[in-house]
This record gives structure tokens, C-alpha cells and sequence, in this order.
């Protein structure tokens, strides 16, 4: 990329080269920002709410990302070729539409914030108990402007290539069902379809990652398939979701598995493989490959509606603001003092994500309704 | 045929850098030769008379009069049998018995039309060109009382014979590699690829050395943009002396930081046609073997070129065993530290015991333990490639028997480590192309410096941050990680391993290219035939054994 710097546009933060992805690496995107250390507590909470149907609310929460992503669709269907940025301020003025994007950003800040910081307390108490949590904070950070500081085409291909480790680790998880009690999940539908309903609303957070359609969606090259990739993404991880929920169920049984935090990975303990001893120890090791990606795909987008806002235009600039952004969440992630309070800001975001997911998109298809009205008025 | 001749580039080049050359040849004026023979030598005699390498022959020729003439050329370069049959024979002895002088314009005309018996001759009328085609190694004839000079190319001289290359060796494959001659170089492509669509554009680079470069490639398969990009970016190099292909490598990659090289260094014309036919650019370089090939892929650096010559399944089988040994040079000794020092508990109980038995002995922590050998690993390497090879075994034998058994004696290391160094130093020679065997070793040093300092979580940071920046590469703006990422679901039957030739209808989709058919349709279907005839020949033979079986039986 060492030509024809100043002739075309590919070091834009717009549109440029370096600032698209296919729709393909859109869905490993989506998929890589759903399986995060989510996955780890979702079969805990949704058993302490539910009971052993707690699996079937978790398949049905996937609805709620998939309605997000029509919402989605239908925002920028009426607005083609704009992305969300232009958009907020084409419908609400300049100045309430900044508000808005702040908002937005803040409230993924936040999420970057709170999900790095669980991410870090896993690694550190099966990895590296010992190591101070800023240094292991501040090596993930190196990672994540690493990979973000090249855009998005970079996001994409690193989302792409850490996915196949998901599956592995997922198939290991069959192991231990040689200790599975199938009576552990029957009667299925006990706990009523009112239960299940309201469950269905509790683990439709651990499917937060389709806000980030806002800013992932514009720069797939091929618009006509993000809607259909974007429902597909949710459909893998629907599945994923699933399956450990109903693995862990299985195996722990709904009494058992309250008391467990991290549900999954006590699963790898369960299992002795010959050679690989302490297999949880090395299912966490790969799963740093896998729970990194919410990380880098939140920061990435983070750091790309802040230079959204303040107007930058450059790719140069943007790795600037990368490491400012990172800076940022590295002092939010050190100073509460532990993770109890990250899970509580957890909850609170997991609301955030029905504001951002949902009622964002919702509100800007009825102003614009109401824009479009207005100019038919006026002409 | 779309070849550009070397008289055509030369001069548009020469226009390019008009502005340069007229600078740097300051000592040569631009000036027009005169017309007389004595004024003429005299002028150019200032400037060769430092060579003594350059020789001036003078001799007359006797047409309808006495005219006076030279040849100008080089001892070592000038084909000298060439030059006595077909130049100074001809001008000297053949021209009396002719008398046709007057049909021609001029006697230059004359001797060019009926004497001259060279195949590629041109006319100079400048003096400085005419200094830098002597330097060039061209022959130079003067005559007297014309202007212009003419310019013969009879270059010849001493050249290695085709060996079998020292890279890209190969069991079943052909032999022959390139030699440091580009002529030579460019027609064992063309035997092997008679398509009349290979372009082979030449470039002169280097103000002082002048090598010729080549560009290779074929019309309506390669990306032109690629094409551009590439030409572009060699005519922007300025530089005094031009020694190898690796000098313009480090001009044109795309990123010279990367630890992985973005280009391909290859020594066959085999592989040359392939990556042709692929829609990439060859570069070759007179005076060198090597010919480096852009736009490559990581996944390229993984293949040899028996992959291909071989059945699916065994080249395959190659192919993953190189992956496995990627790993294991680069990993395997950072492994070993992080699981020593810092995760016993991953090492299984029947392992572990021995281990620690053996390590009680030693007075260093396992990162220390393993630089140690692994500094003494990379000078017996190093030592290994300088000694003339007799000399080098005897260093191989030291090394590795008697020194390996005194660190053991003396406890400086364990066992257990001399076992992972090896097997780490063979699997990096197990890489089918050299610089990537290059790369596996400097990342072992930053693998073994991470898992020292951050243990397992150290180890799988530093992979990630190499998957990322691989994921970053471009070479000449085409994703250098592909077909992984981004994912060419296509392009995935010949990367880690290799399915049948006649599945590869379509060119590489990770490589843009104009034109992707590489098979037509009809190039599977006689293979149902075959298999029928097959079946029916197999089911006779089976009957006869069954026949034969039975008759037996009865006896």
C-alpha cells in the first residue's frame, strides 16, 4: 500500500480499502462477538432463572438479535449508501444526533470494558494467578490495537481465522457427556411457557453483539447479503448457545450448576484425555483465541464511531485514537476493585444493548418516517 | 509474440531517467561522432583507455577502395570465434569480390546488408551511447567516413553449465535449475511455456552496474494493475549497483518489516511456468539464479513443486507434515519452557518424574537451559553453511555427537532439552522454501522470549499477535494470508492439503487474474469411459480366476 498514497481513497476511515469486509467475514464478525466469556455464565444464569428448561430460552432468545437485525436492515434500507454516522445526523440534526452517537459509543466503551476485564479474571485465575492484572490487561490491549489499528478488513480476517478453534473446542465438550444423566433435562417444557418467555429475555444479552451491525453492516462490500449473512451468524450461534446450554445441564444437572461459575469449563475438568492433562487448563488457552474477538471487534468499533464523531478522515489518525480508546478502557478495567462489580455493570449493559439494538434503530426509522412526511408537506 | 525487444525498452527507459543519465554519464558528452575514422577513435579514446580489457581492432577493408575500420569489444564477454567468423571474416576478406557498393545509401548500409553475418545489429550516432554499449559488453564497428557506428550483439563468453538447483530440490521433478545468465534463464522458461501471450519486458537497473532485469508474465492471464504496480515500482529504483534479485525484493515488498517474506524466491523453471500460469509476475535478474515471483501467498511458502507431480494423497501428506514441522520449529522449545516452568500440570504424571529428575541436575531455569543450546544451534548452522562441505560435516559430527554428549556430562542441559533443540533445528530445514525457514527461526527466539517471561499465556498471545500481523500482510495489495483469511472457500482444495489436478478448473481465486479457466469442461469426461472398459476387463479376469479357483477346487 506504499502507492498512490495521495491519489485514491484507500487510507480513508470511509469506504476506504482498508475499511471493508465481505459479508462472510461480516458473520464470523457477529459470531466472533457473541461467543465471548458470555457463553462461560449464560448455562449458570439461565438454570438459576428457569430450571433445566433453561436451554429452550435460550434458543429462542435468538429472536431478539434477529429482529435487531431487521431493524437494522430496514434503517439503512431507507437510507442507501449512508452509513450510521451520516445517518444519525441527516435525521436528527447535527447536535442531537452527535448525542446519540456518544451514547452509542459510551455505552460500547462500557461493554469493552467490562468484557475485557471478566475475560481477564478467567484467564487470571486458571492461567496466570500470580501475574498483576494490569499486565495482563495491558498485553491484551497490545493485541487488540494490533489488530484494530488496520481497520476493519483486518477485524474481519482475524474474526474468520480464530472461528475454526470454536468448533474444536466445542466438539471436546462431547467427552464428558459419557458422565451426562439424561433425566437432568426432563420433563421438557416444565417450567411453563410464561418462564420460558421471560427467560428468553435474560439470554437474549449474552446475544449482544448485533448492535455493532450499526457500523459493521455499511462496509460489507455486498449489500445484499448482510441481512441474510447477519441471520445465519445468528443461527450458528443460536445453536452454540444451545448445545453447551443443554451439555452442562446434562452433565451437572439444574441444582449442581447454580453453584458453578463457570459452567464449561469445569466440563473440560470432567474429562482425562491421556496425554492432555488438566484439560481445562488448555481449553483456556485456546479460548483466549475465541474470547479475545469480542474485544478487539468492540473496541474496533468503539474506536471507530469516536473518530466518527470528532471528524477524522485519515487511517493514520485512527490508530491514534485506537490507543486512545484503549487507554481509556485499561484505567475504567482497573479501578473497581473486583469483579462482582464488573458482573453488575454486565446486567446494566445487557439493558444497554436492548437500547442500542433495538430502540436505536426502531427511533430512527420512525423519525425518518417523520422526516420523509414532513418534506412531502413541504414540496 | 508480445516480446518487447531489449532496443525498444532500452530506449523508452533511457527516456524515462533522461535526466539522470545525462547527469551521471557526465563525463561522457552527449555529442555526435564525426565523420572521419581517426577523429572518431580519438574521441572515444579517452574514455577506454583505462580498460585494458577493451580491445581495438583496426583493419581496412578493401572495397572498390581502401577504407579504414574497427572493431570495438570486450575480452571475456564478446563471443571471440563469433566475432573472428562472422564479423572480422566477412568485413576483412569476404567484402573484396563485391562491387555492388553503389546500389546502397552508404557503405554503413553496405556493410550491414551484405557483410555483417550477426543476428541483432543497431546503429549509434552518439558518442556516450556508444561508450555505454562497449560497457555493456556490445560490439562496436567503426568505419570511416560515416557518422553513425554500427553496434553488434555477440555477447558471449563463460557461463555455468545447468546444475541442479541448490533451492526448490526436488525428487520427482525435473532437474534443471537457472543459471547466472538471463538469456539462458528466459528461453528455459519459454521451452517450457511456448504460449505466444508470455510477455518478457526487460528493465536496465543500476546507474554504475546496468543489470538487466526481466519481468515475466502472461498477457491475458496476469492482473494488469499487478503488472503496473510492479513496473512502477522497479523503475523507481535508483541505484548505484544491482547484485541480486533480493536487492529489488527490498525495494518492491509491500511491507519490508514483515517477518515473513512477501515474495517467493524460486531456482526452477518449472516452478517458474507454474506461477506463470497462475497469473503471477517472475522477476529474473541477469547474473543471478534466483527469480522471485509476486503476488505470493503465505500457503506457497508451504509447497514444493512435487505436491503437484506426485499422487493427491501423498503430496498432501507432505504438505501437512510441513505445517506440523512449521510448528514444531517455531513452538516447540517455547512450549517446552512454558510447560516446564510454568504448567507441570499439563505434563502428564509418568513424563513429569524423569523430567525433573533430570533437571535437578541442572543449575539453570529451563529458558536459560534452552537459549544456551539454541545459540549453539544457530552457529553450528551458520558455521555449517561457510565451510567448504567436507569441512562442514566434521563441524556437523562435533557438533552434534561430542558436543551434545559434554553439555549433557557437564549438566549444562538435559537431555530432554538436546531432544527438543533438534527436533525444533530439523523441522526448520524441513520448510520447502528458504526464507521462510528463516522466519521459523527468528520466531522461535520471540516465542521462546514470550512463554520465558509470560509462560503458556505468553506463548498463545505472541501466535496470536504472528496470526494477526499475517492476517495484515499484502503482497503487491493481494491478502498474503489467503485462502485462511480472508476465506476462499475455492481455494481451500490446495492449501493444507492437495486435491487432483482436474479439480482445479478455475486459476486461484485468492489471486485476482483476467482470465480463471484453466480446463475446459471436457478435460474429466473420458474418465467414465475408462472406468467402464476397466470394469468390464476386471470382471472377465475375475471370472477367469473364479474359473480357475473352482477347476482347482474340483481337483
Amino acid at each position: 500500500m506504499q502507492t498512490g498514497k495521495s491519489k485514491d481513497n484507500s487510507t480513508d476511515i470511509k469506504n476506504g480499502i482498508r475499511f471493508q469486509i465481505t459479508a462472510r467475514q461480516y458473520l464470523f464478525i457477529l459470531i466472533g462477538s457473541a461467543t465471548g466469556s458470555g457463553i462461560l455464565s449464560l448455562p449458570r444464569m439461565v438454570n438459576k432463572e428457569i430450571g433445566h428448561d433453561g436451554w429452550i430460552s435460550v434458543f429462542l432468545g435468538g429472536i431478539v438479535p434477529v429482529v435487531s437485525l431487521l431493524l437494522i436492515a430496514a434503517m439503512f434500507g431507507r437510507f442507501p449508501g449512508m452509513d450510521f454516522f451520516e445517518i444519525a445526523e441527516k435525521v436528527f440534526g447535527k447536535l442531537i444526533g452527535k448525542i446519540f452517537l456518544i451514547i452509542y459509543t459510551v455505552y460500547i466503551i462500557f461493554v469493552v470494558a467490562a468484557s475485557l476485564r471478566i475475560f481477564v479474571e478467567i484467564t487470571g485465575i486458571y492461567i496466570l494467578p500470580r501475574t498483576p492484572i494490569q499486565a495482563v490487561i495491558i498485553s491484551f490491549l497490545a493485541l487488540i490495537i494490533y489488530s484494530i489499528k488496520n481497520g476493519s478488513r483486518l477485524v474481519g480476517r482475524f474474526n474468520e481465522l480464530a472461528f475454526y478453534v470454536l468448533p474444536a473446542i466445542l466438539l471436546l465438550m462431547l467427552a464428558s457427556l459419557t458422565t451426562a444423566d439424561f433425566t437432568n433435562i426432563m420433563p421438557i417444557g416444565e417450567a411453563g411457557i410464561l418462564k420460558i418467555l421471560q427467560g428468553m429475555m435474560i439470554s437474549a444479552y449474552s446475544y449482544a453483539s448485533t448492535e455493532q451491525a450499526l457500523v459493521y453492516a455499511p462496509m460489507v462490500k455486498n449489500t445484499k447479503k448482510v441481512l441474510g449473512y447477519g441471520i445465519i451468524a445468528m443461527a450458528i450461534v443460536a445453536f452454540m448457545y444451545t448445545y453447551v446450554t443443554v451439555i452442562c445441564t446434562l452433565v451437572f444437572g439444574e441444582n449442581a450448576i447454580q453453584t458453578i461459575i463457570w459452567p464449561p469449563i469445569l466440563l473440560y475438568k470432567i474429562v482425562t484425555i491421556p496425554v492432555l492433562e488438566r484439560l481445562d487448563i488448555f481449553f483456556v488457552i485456546l479460548w483466549i483465541t475465541v474470547a479475545v474477538r469480542p474485544s478487539i471487534n468492540y473496541l474496533f468499533v468503539a474506536a471507530y464511531s469516536a473518530s466518527r464523531i470528532i471528524k477524522i478522515k485519515k487511517h493514520e489518525h485512527f490508530a491514534f485514537i485506537c490507543v486512545l480508546v484503549a487507554v481509556l478502557i485499561f484505567l475504567l478495567d482497573i479501578i473497581p476493585r473486583n469483579v462482582e462489580q464488573f458482573f453488575a455493570l454486565a446486567d446494566i449493559l445487557g439493558y444497554g444493548y436492548y437500547v442500542a439494538g433495538i430502540i436505536f434503530p426502531l427511533m430512527f426509522i420512525i423519525a425518518s418516517l417523520f422526516i420523509r412526511n414532513r418534506r412531502s408537506e413541504n414540496g | 509474440m508480445y516480446s518487447i525487444t531489449r532496443k525498444d525498452k532500452k530506449i523508452k527507459i533511457k527516456k524515462t531517467s533522461e535526466n539522470i543519465k545525462s547527469s551521471d554519464m557526465g563525463s561522457v558528452p552527449h555529442a555526435a561522432l564525426p565523420r572521419d575514422f581517426d577523429s572518431k577513435l580519438s574521441m572515444l579514446h579517452n574514455y577506454i583507455k583505462y580498460s585494458s580489457d577493451i580491445v581495438v581492432r583496426t583493419f581496412s577493408m578493401h572495397i572498390t577502395r581502401e577504407i579504414k575500420a574497427a572493431v570495438i569489444f570486450m575480452q571475456g564477454i564478446t563471443d571471440i570465434r563469433h566475432l573472428n567468423e562472422n564479423i572480422l571474416k566477412p568485413l576483412i576478406h569476404d567484402c573484396r569480390n563485391h562491387d555492388e557498393l553503389e546500389s546502397f545509401e552508404n557503405i554503413i548500409e553496405f556493410v550491414e546488408n551484405k557483410l555483417l553475418l550477426v543476428g541483432s545489429v543497431k546503429r549509434q550516432k552518439f558518442l556516450d551511447k556508444v561508450v555505454q554499449d562497449i560497457f555493456d559488453g556490445l560490439t562496436v564497428i567503426f568505419i570511416d567516413g560515416v557518422s553513425e557506428v554500427l553496434i553488434a550483439d555477440i555477447k558471449g563468453g563463460d557461463k555455468r553449465s545447468l546444475n541442479e538447483p541448490l533451492l526448490n530440490r526436488t525428487i520427482c521433478g525435473p532437474r534443471e535449475g537457472f543459471i547466472e545468465n538471463l538469456s539462458t534463464n528466459i528461453s528455459l522458461i519459454r521451452r517450457k511455456l511456448k504460449d505466444p501471450n508470455l510477455v518478457v519486458e526487460k528493465f536496465v537497473l543500476g546507474k554504475r552496474s546496468r543489470s538487466e532485469v526481466a519481468v515475466l508474465y502472461i498477457k491475458d492471464i496476469a492482473l494488469p494493475e499487478i503488472v503496473e504496480k510492479i513496473i512502477n515500482k522497479i523503475n523507481n529504483i535508483s541505484i548505484d549497483g544491482l547484485l541480486s534479485p533480493g536487492y529489488i525484493n527490498q525495494f518492491i515488498e509491500d511491507n519490508p518489516f514483515s517477518l515473513f517474506p512477501l515474495y517467493r524466491e524460486i531456482e526452477r523453471a518449472d516452478i517458474a511456468v507454474a506461477e506463470l500460469l497462475e497469473g503471477r509476475i517472475v522477476i529474473l535478474q541477469d547474473q543471478s539464479p534466483l527469480a522471485i515471483v509476486y503476488p505470493v501467498l503465505f500457503i506457497e511458502l508451504m509447497q514444493a513443486a512435487e505436491d503437484y507431480y506426485t499422487k493427491p494423497m501423498h503430496g498432501s501428506l507432505m504438505r501437512v507434515f510441513r505445517y506440523v514441522a512449521f510448528f514444531l520449529a517455531t513452538s516447540l522449545p517455547a512450549l517446552y519452557i512454558s510447560l516446564v516452568s510454568f504448567r507441570h500440570e499439563l505434563i502428564p504424571y509418568e513424563l513429569i518424574v524423569p523430567i525433573a529428575k533430570i533437571r535437578s541436575n541442572v543449575p539453570f531455569p529451563a529458558a536459560v537451559e534452552v537459549l544456551i543450546l539454541e545459540v549453539i544451534i544457530q552457529i553450528i548452522f551458520e558455521a555449517g553453511i561457510r565451510l567448504p562441505s567436507p569441512l562442514g560435516q566434521t563441524i556437523g559430527v562435533v557438533a552434534g555427537i561430542i558436543l551434545g554428549q559434554a553439555i549433557i556430562s557437564a549438566s549444562l542441559a538435559s537431555p530432554a532439552v538436546i531432544v527438543i533443540i533438534a527436533i525444533a533445528t530439523i523441522s526448520t530445514f524441513a520448510m520447502p522454501d528458504f526464507c521462510i525457514s528463516m522466519t521459523a527461526r527468528i520466531l522461535r527466539f520471540i516465542f521462546i522470549a514470550a512463554a520465558s517471561v509470560f509462560g503458556m499465556f505468553g506463548f498463545s498471545m505472541a501466535w496470536m499477535f504472528v496470526i494477526v500481523h499475517l492476517a495484515n500482510q499484502n503482497s503487491m495489495g493481494v491478502a498474503y494470508f489467503s485462502p485462511y483469511a480472508p476465506l476462499k472457500f475455492v481455494d481451500m482444495k490446495d492449501s493444507l492439503t492437495r486435491s487432483s489436478i482436474f479439480s482445479f478448473v478455475k486459476r486461484p481465486k485468492s489471486i485476482p487474474v483476467r482470465d480463471d479457466t484453466r480446463q475446459s469442461a471436457g478435460s474429466k469426461n473420458d474418465k467414465g469411459q475408462q472406468e467402464i472398459n476397466c470394469c468390464q476387463e476386471k470382471n472377465s479376469k475375475a471370472k477367469n480366476i473364479r474359473n480357475g479357483r473352482n477347476k482347482k477346487d474340483e481337483q
